[in-house]
């Protein structure tokens, strides 16, 4: 079934790169309810993507919630040197996870329905 | 099986769309609002693309036939008329009071992609600096999405911001917006891009308002 010019009809504004946010529409099967692959093949990629993206949420509350704190002035130099280095090193442990398992920052999300994205 | 897509007010007549599975679409007369609906074959649900699409088409016909539109998210179905009005009745002064809010008014999307965020992390020689150099980079998109969202919001009836997500997507917003006020917002919108031409910015529409239905969700 083709929406393209549906689709193209309801632009009522564009600039840049639409095929980055256009991306998305290829993959429709993201509306469906996500699973991790258990093929033997696929198994430890499936599964490092979803631990990928548990951690990866919990790194950037945590990120996040510091930062908030340190806007506010509640954290003090040492504590700020320490959680920098901490998360500095976390989001380049990540990368180097991510390129290991062939993974990108959209690969770890979790389309949570109404609820929208989970990161 | 009946498959409910919308309650609508003052509906003037049915698009010439089909419904899921091809059904003819009907209507029928709930709790003093208009519910659109097919006829299925009593089988269990399948939330297949063309079903999908096919709902969403349904709606998004519908919104030129009707002063006001409520969508149901696909997947509401009933054994009979009477489960339809069992669920308005739940909440029908929310479904009245809510097609009398959205009327003349549809739903305008705008997106905001940075390409920069997908960058690499920030380098920094100590965690000091990683600290303070994610700081600014985290002001420096509240701003840059201040600078549009606020006056997209002072020209609109109602907002929703969806959380920043994966792919460089700094903005997410749907706005609920009087139908005439479209090409002055879409505009506005232009008038953000030009002056940000580093970023993507994307703005469509109008749409059925479905960020903007969520008590007639419930009701169904």
């Amino acid at each position: 079934m083709s929406t393209g010019g549906g689709i193209a009809e309801k632009l009522l504004s564009a600039q840049g790169d639409l095929v980055a946010v256009a991306g998305g529409l290829e993959q429709l099967d993201d509306v469906f309810p996500r699973r991790v692959h258990a093929d033997p093949e696929t198994v430890e990629r499936g599964l490092a993507q979803l631990v990928l993206t548990l951690i990866e949420l919990l790194r950037q509350l945590m990120e996040r919630q510091a930062l908030r704190r340190m806007e506010a002035g509640a954290l003090d130099d040492d504590q700020i040197e320490r959680l920098g280095q901490t998360f500095m090193k976390l989001a380049e442990r990540m990368d180097e996870l991510k390129e290991e398992f062939g993974l990108t920052d959209a690969d770890l999300n979790l389309d949570l329905g109404p609820l929208g994205n989970l990161l | 099986m009946i498959h409910l897509y919308a309650f609508a007010k003052n509906l003037r007549s049915l698009p010439v769309e089909r419904g899921v599975e091809g059904s003819p679409l009907e209507v029928c007369e709930v709790e003093g609002a208009t519910a659109v609906v097919s006829r299925l074959q009593a089988t269990p649900l399948q939330t297949t693309h063309e079903a999908l699409i096919r709902h969403g088409l349904v709606v998004e016909a519908l919104l030129d036939h009707a002063d006001s539109l409520l969508p149901v998210r696909f997947g509401e179905r009933f054994d009979d008329e009477d489960g339809i009005a069992a669920a308005a009745r739940r909440l029908r002064p929310d479904v009245r009071s809510r097609l009398d809010s959205l009327e003349g008014c549809v739903e305008v999307g705008v997106r905001v992609v940075d390409p920069r965020r997908e960058e690499p992390a920030v380098r920094a020689p100590d965690g000091t600096g990683y600290m303070h150099a994610e700081l600014e980079l985290s002001r420096a998109r509240d701003r840059m999405v201040r600078a549009l969202h606020a006056p997209l919001d002072e020209n609109a009836s109602a907002s929703a911001v969806g959380a920043p997500g994966a792919g460089g997507v700094v903005h997410t917003a749907s706005y609920l917006v009087r139908r005439e006020a479209v090409p002055a917002f879409t505009r506005l919108v232009d008038g953000y891009a030009a002056t940000h031409p580093q970023l993507t910015v994307v703005c469509t529409g109008p749409w059925a308002p479905y960020s903007f239905a969520g008590e007639a969700e419930a009701a169904a």
